[in-house]
């Protein structure tokens, strides 16, 4: 009886096909009176208007948080959400967050040491005792 | 510098011959004591001691000062308040400083009180402390007190202080300085009167009559007057009611007025000029600088030399002035401007999204409501219930 690797379902590889961006949503809060949202109410009225239209695969909610610094929140596919606060932050410094939030994978931060990754078990398939020519012990 | 020594040999001269004690108490014969300054009116024994008439009575004085024997008190008392007198009354009269002309209100010099020991009044008590008297008088903050300072000396602003904001009065009041610029640019050689007319702020018929004059662009584009009788008639209108002043008398210094005609009336003028005269060039600089200081003696606007540079044109002129009001909410702000509403993939909140409205936007809070009432347990806040205490012990948390 031979042995037969079990049947998998083919796994998404994103980008290798279609690419879908893992952000799906961002919320976006400010304050109208602290100062500390100055920059992200400049972000609001000078960049977002742009920022939206490049990235239309993702939702944007703006709405005000009274007396709270300002934050931006990523929501992912997988389920998870980031939150940075951008309190004191200008308006550019506060479109580098908002663009590593939209590049994001939503996954949690892990250290990488190895230089590739693959979702492959093995490229050479499962090792069997029964098949190839055996091993003389 | 000579009455310093004088009375300096006095006080010596008292100081040996009685005791502090004696000294302190000779003054209190005086009637009345001089709060801020005495001055010596008598002049009758200054000649006599300036003659050295009285010298053998300050050398005797001496003398027994200088004997071994303590002297009498009594007789050193009485010896002391006459050379006090005596010398009180030789000081050289004070040299009388020249009276200034002032619109100041400048404190008085002398006021007296009645001594302690002098108040006949028997229910009369004296203080035991300052606290809880009421202060009389005084200098202290003489001059933050209101009505101390003459009206020459309050600041006059060139313009209003309140900046005038509405659209239509800044038109009619834009029209009226760019004529009047030209008008005085034309007439700059009568100084005096181009100086006046330049700080004055006229009535409703002069204001009337300078903005019937039509302003429109000439043929290089600049801004002129239609008819060449209006400069004349702009001229006379500006001059006529102005102060007469004489050659070397500074100019008159005048508050700035309100605008003599009504937000409604300004909007009927606006509207009934069209936008024809806005196109016309304010590139003569001459023109654009009197402008811009009849614009500040008018509206309370100053234009920094920044934007002078960038005005070109009436309109321009009129885009910097008119500015809609500020928006107190960065919601408002966004939909004056409208970017953000056009995208699809953008929704914009007034106010915070809370748990309920999140419940709300996807359907689940009439369930929970529902079920909440269901079980009677409040649908918002926590109803007088606290956290379950169970979850307290199960957490260490005793």
């Amino acid at each position: 009886m031979t042995v037969k690797a079990l049947q998998t379902l083919t796994t998404g590889r994103n980008g290798v096909g279609a690419f879908i961006l893992q952000c799906k949503k961002m919320d976006i809060h400010y304050c109208d009176w602290a100062g500390s949202s100055k920059g992200m109410n400049g972000f609001i009225k000078s960049i977002l208007p742009k920022f939206a239209a490049a990235n239309p695969q993702i939702e944007f909610v703006v709405s005000p948080r009274p007396s709270k610094h300002p934050v931006v929140i990523g929501h992912y596919i997988n389920g998870r959400e980031k939150a940075i606060c951008v309190r004191n932050l200008e308006p550019l410094q506060i479109l580098k967050k908002v663009e590593l939030l939209r590049d994001a994978s939503g996954e949690k931060l892990r250290k990488v040491n190895k230089p590739v990754q693959s979702v492959n078990e093995s490229v050479r398939g499962v090792w069997s005792p029964y098949h190839g020519n055996g091993m003389a012990v | 510098m000579s009455r310093v020594t004088r009375l300096r040999s006095a006080a010596s001269a008292l100081s040996t011959s009685s005791s502090p004690a004696a000294a302190a108490a000779g003054p209190r014969a005086a009637p009345a004591t001089c709060l801020l300054n005495g001055q010596a009116s008598t002049t009758t024994t200054r000649p006599q001691l300036w003659q050295s008439r009285l010298q053998t009575t300050t050398q005797q004085q001496q003398q027994r000062c200088l004997s071994t024997s303590t002297p009498r008190r009594e007789t050193a008392l009485s010896n002391a308040d006459s050379l006090e007198a005596d010398f009180v009354e030789a000081l050289p009269p004070r040299r009388r400083r020249p009276k200034v002309k002032t619109d100041l209100v400048i404190p008085k010099g002398i006021a007296f009180v009645t001594r302690v020991d002098a108040i006949e009044d028997p229910s009369y008590k004296p203080a035991d402390s300052g606290s809880g008297l009421e202060e009389i008088g005084g200098l202290a903050n003489w001059w933050d007190k209101p009505g101390h300072w003459g009206p020459s000396k309050e600041f006059v602003a060139f313009g209003p202080l309140d900046k005038i904001t509405e659209p239509a009065m800044l038109e009619v009041l834009t029209k009226r300085a760019v004529i009047e610029a030209l008008v005085l640019k034309r007439f700059a050689a009568q100084k005096t009167k181009s100086r006046l007319a330049m700080a004055a702020t006229g009535d409703k018929e002069e204001l009337l009559k300078v903005v019937g004059v039509e302003l429109a662009a000439g043929e290089d584009g600049a801004a002129t007057l239609k008819e060449e009788a209006g400069f004349q008639a702009v001229w006379d209108a500006m001059t006529e009611n102005l102060p007469k002043v004489a050659k070397g008398e500074p100019l008159p210094v005048s508050k700035p007025a309100e605008p003599p005609i009504s937000v409604t009336e300004a909007q009927q003028l606006a509207v009934s000029w069209g936008s024809e005269w806005k196109q016309a060039s304010l590139r003569d600089p001459v023109v654009k600088f009197y402008t811009a200081k009849r614009i500040q003696r008018l509206t309370g606007h100053i234009i920094s030399d920044f934007k002078m540079l960038g005005i070109n044109t009436v309109g321009n002129l009129l885009s910097q002035l008119i500015k809609p009001p500020k928006a107190k909410k960065l919601v408002e702000e966004l939909e004056a401007r409208g970017q953000l509403g056009e995208l699809p993939n953008v929704r914009v909140y007034p106010r915070r999204v809370t748990p309920v409205d999140k419940e709300k936007m996807v359907g689940r809070w009439k369930i929970i409501t529902r079920e909440l009432e269901k079980r009677d347990l409040p649908v918002i806040g926590t109803g007088g219930y606290k956290k379950s205490v169970e979850m307290r012990w199960a957490s260490g948390n005793m």
